[in-house]
């Protein structure tokens, strides 16, 4: 049940070149939805019933000032293969950098734009008024050329959101806001905590807007249970939202406010035939979770800020021998945690751990690591629940 | 048997772990006799630090719980793919689960997908790829050792894993995977990769799909971004991962008088007043001194949908 074309009410990445934004089409057909893609206006509801892929920004040529509108497109040109002709020097030994290299003012760039010139030819524009453009060597041209494209590259892809996708674009957009947690921390997580379809899973999401149970729900396609293990109302869900999922994907997720299953648990214990007062229900989906009891759970993740007590009394849902990953920004809680796991002798493998994550630059002669990296990723507690 | 779906108590057959510390864990088949080198069969008795373990006495015991060995005890737990790499016989240099788990994410690798790996090795990799694709999806697996190639179906088999996975014998790079259109993800652990790109694409689905190489060192790297670009890959981006493990110590520095110093003019006496002396404490995040400081670098590309497909 792969959708492959882009509807309405659905997410959707709008990607020019590195730079990504996340986009949800209106619910009402017909109506328009205007996006920004830079500095430019882009009609996006122009794409929609083309499936995903990519899109050339087309000017409407009556009224040049209104939003581009996107037209399937196969024939993206790289700027480096259209100006390949020109002349390139050996170095930079005669260049400086003044600033006046560039004979087009500001002004004139938008003129330009106004005028309804494709990003193409703007940057044609931007090399012709270049002093410095042909004695620049080819490499310095290359990234000269890449740096204009981002900016004016008249090709966007139109993407369907996956895990991998949603996990670098929130990472990037604000780290905190998904409690730091980098892609192949993710990545860690779901090869530790033992993901797999027809498995029962709990996750405990203290702010990361569901990306970890939106890439259990991928993973797992419809087989098997995922808990959303919650005490209060505030439901993390945006990143499940972008995923677009079919209500078949989402059949495994099941909402379970931690003080209602509390109460359940109690009443079985008593085999109380009184009536409980109702507890407060968060409406969260309009699932009722069929009890979800201590000791059943094959795999656990808790992410959060503040991981003690919480994951102690957590890992009471997980079955012997299950996994458990304990996730947090910050490593302080987790040496307390590690420790009380310790002392009460409830877990064995138990790791403390971070992942360091690098990306290289592979260009012919112009390899190496990547200029900028990241400095952390959070860090994991995992382990594996033993009965002592 | 026990890969495939989780149990609570051990049947015969299944593949167990036995844990002791962490440095010590052993992968076991669970029956009743096992073969010495000269191929007679004996009472499965297996040995640890701690004692002997009848092994055919693990049957029905719970996973989660201890064991007992003639002089002490362990735990027995359930196989996953993490523990599998880290206690397999090892044919090949294998990948550890940090590459692993990079490589499952960022093959978009989900139940149902079709993957193809070439080379094998060990198997490690692909335990975790079937994990990730069960039970709907089917992952090819080739290596030109027909050994290995023997060894690790009878592993899978074993691990009851056998319907999610082909194993062949084939030299990727000469004769490519003769799988056309199928696949939804492409592994490559060769010394040559590049040389493997036209049959990968070849094997990829039309309507796109995604390609992994790994690969020690940078000249290799270099060449397979060169033959992905020229065949007309996108989104290619080389990158590498570790784990940092931590220790966690509570650490107390005793106030000895080699520390004892300040420029202004105070007595012999510290701040307080008073002349006892009082260590420090605290909790501290120890990292390793040795740490694996590189495995490989990973290629990844997206096979983008060919105009030829309609929607």
């Amino acid at each position: 049940m792969d959708v492959n074309l882009i509807l309405n009410d659905h997410f959707v990445l709008v990607q020019r070149k590195s730079q990504m934004s996340l986009h949800q089409l209106p619910k009402k057909e017909g109506k328009q939805w205007t996006i920004k893609v830079g500095r430019d206006l882009v009609d996006l509801s122009s794409a929609l019933g083309k499936p995903h892929g990519t899109f050339k920004l087309s000017r409407n040529e009556e009224n040049k000032s209104k939003a581009f509108s996107l037209v399937p497109s196969n024939d993206v040109v790289e700027m480096k293969e259209k100006l390949k002709d020109l002349n390139s020097g050996e170095n930079n030994k005669e260049i400086w950098d003044d600033g006046k290299s560039q004979q087009l003012k500001k002004e004139d760039i938008e003129e330009l734009r106004g005028q309804g010139l494709t990003g193409s030819e703007i940057v044609t524009q931007l090399v012709e008024n270049s002093k410095t453009f042909q004695i620049k060597t080819e490499f310095s041209q290359e990234k000269y050329l890449s740096k204009k494209e981002e900016k004016y590259s008249e090709w966007v892809e139109i993407l369907k959101p996956n895990i991998r996708h949603l996990a670098k674009y929130f990472h990037s957009q604000d780290p905190m806001q998904i409690l730091n947690l980098r892609p192949d921390t993710l990545a860690m997580i779901m090869s530790l905590a033992n993901i797999k379809s027809n498995g029962k899973f709990g996750v405990f999401d203290g702010g990361c807007q569901g990306l970890v149970t939106a890439a259990i729900l991928d993973r797992i396609q419809g087989f098997g249970t995922v808990w959303n293990l919650c005490l209060k109302g505030i439901s993390q869900k945006r990143v499940i939202q972008a995923m677009n999922f079919s209500p078949e994907q989402l059949k495994p997720l099941k909402n379970a406010n931690l003080h209602k299953v509390k109460e359940s648990l109690k009443k079985e214990e008593n085999g109380d035939g009184d009536e409980v007062p109702a507890a407060k229900i968060i409406k969260l989906d309009e699932d009722a979770p069929q009890p979800l009891e201590l000791g059943s759970l094959d795999g656990l993740v808790v992410l959060c800020r503040r991981p003690n007590a919480i994951a102690k009394e957590l890992v009471k849902l997980l079955a012997p021998s299950g996994n458990f990953v304990i996730f947090c920004p910050y490593s302080e809680p987790l040496c307390e945690t590690y420790t009380d796991f310790r002392e009460c002798n409830l877990a064995v493998n138990l790791k403390l751990t971070e992942a360091w994550f690098r990306l290289h630059q592979v260009l012919p002669l112009r390899t190496h690591p990547e200029v900028n990296m990241s400095g952390s990723g959070g860090y994991i507690l995992s382990g594996i629940k033993v009965v002592s | 048997m026990s890969f495939a779906k989780t149990k609570h108590a051990v049947e015969e057959g299944d593949t167990v772990i036995i844990y002791v510390n962490p440095q010590a864990m052993y992968a076991i088949q669970v029956k009743p006799l096992i073969a010495t080198k000269k191929g007679d069969m004996v009472e499965n008795i297996f040995q640890t630090a701690y004692g002997a373990l009848k092994v055919q006495e693990l049957v029905g015991k719970k996973f989660g719980h201890k064991v007992q060995f003639s002089r002490g005890w362990g735990y027995l737990l359930h196989p996953t793919p993490e523990l599998w790499t880290l206690n397999l016989l090892h044919r090949t240099q294998i990948l550890y689960t940090p590459d692993i788990s990079l490589i499952v994410m960022q093959l978009d690798l989900k139940a149902g997908s079709i993957v193809v790996e070439s080379g094998t090795g060990s198997g490690s990799l692909s335990h975790a790829i079937i994990r990730a694709i069960a039970p709907t999806g089917h992952l090819h697996t080739f290596d030109f050792h027909q050994q290995r190639v023997e060894i690790v179906t009878k592993e899978f088999i074993d691990h009851g894993l056998e319907t999610f996975v082909t194993a062949k014998q084939r030299d990727a790079c000469k004769d490519g995977f003769d799988l056309e259109d199928t696949a939804d993800a492409v592994f490559l652990d060769l010394p040559n990769p590049w040389l493997a790109i036209s049959h990968a694409v070849k094997a990829l689905k039309n309507s796109g799909g995604r390609i992994c190489t790994f690969s020690p060192c940078i000249e290799q790297t270099q060449k397979t971004c060169e033959a992905l670009v020229a065949k007309g890959f996108k989104c290619i981006e080389t990158m590498e991962c570790l784990q940092r493990e931590f220790q966690v110590k509570n650490i107390t520095l005793p106030d000895v008088d080699d520390y004892n110093f300040s420029f202004s003019q105070t007595t012999d006496k510290d701040s307080e007043g008073n002349g006892k002396k009082e260590g420090r404490k605290f909790r501290a995040l120890l990292p390793a001194l040795q740490m694996a400081g590189h495995t490989g670098y990973l290629t990844f590309a997206t096979w983008p949908r060919q105009s030829s497909v309609q929607i």
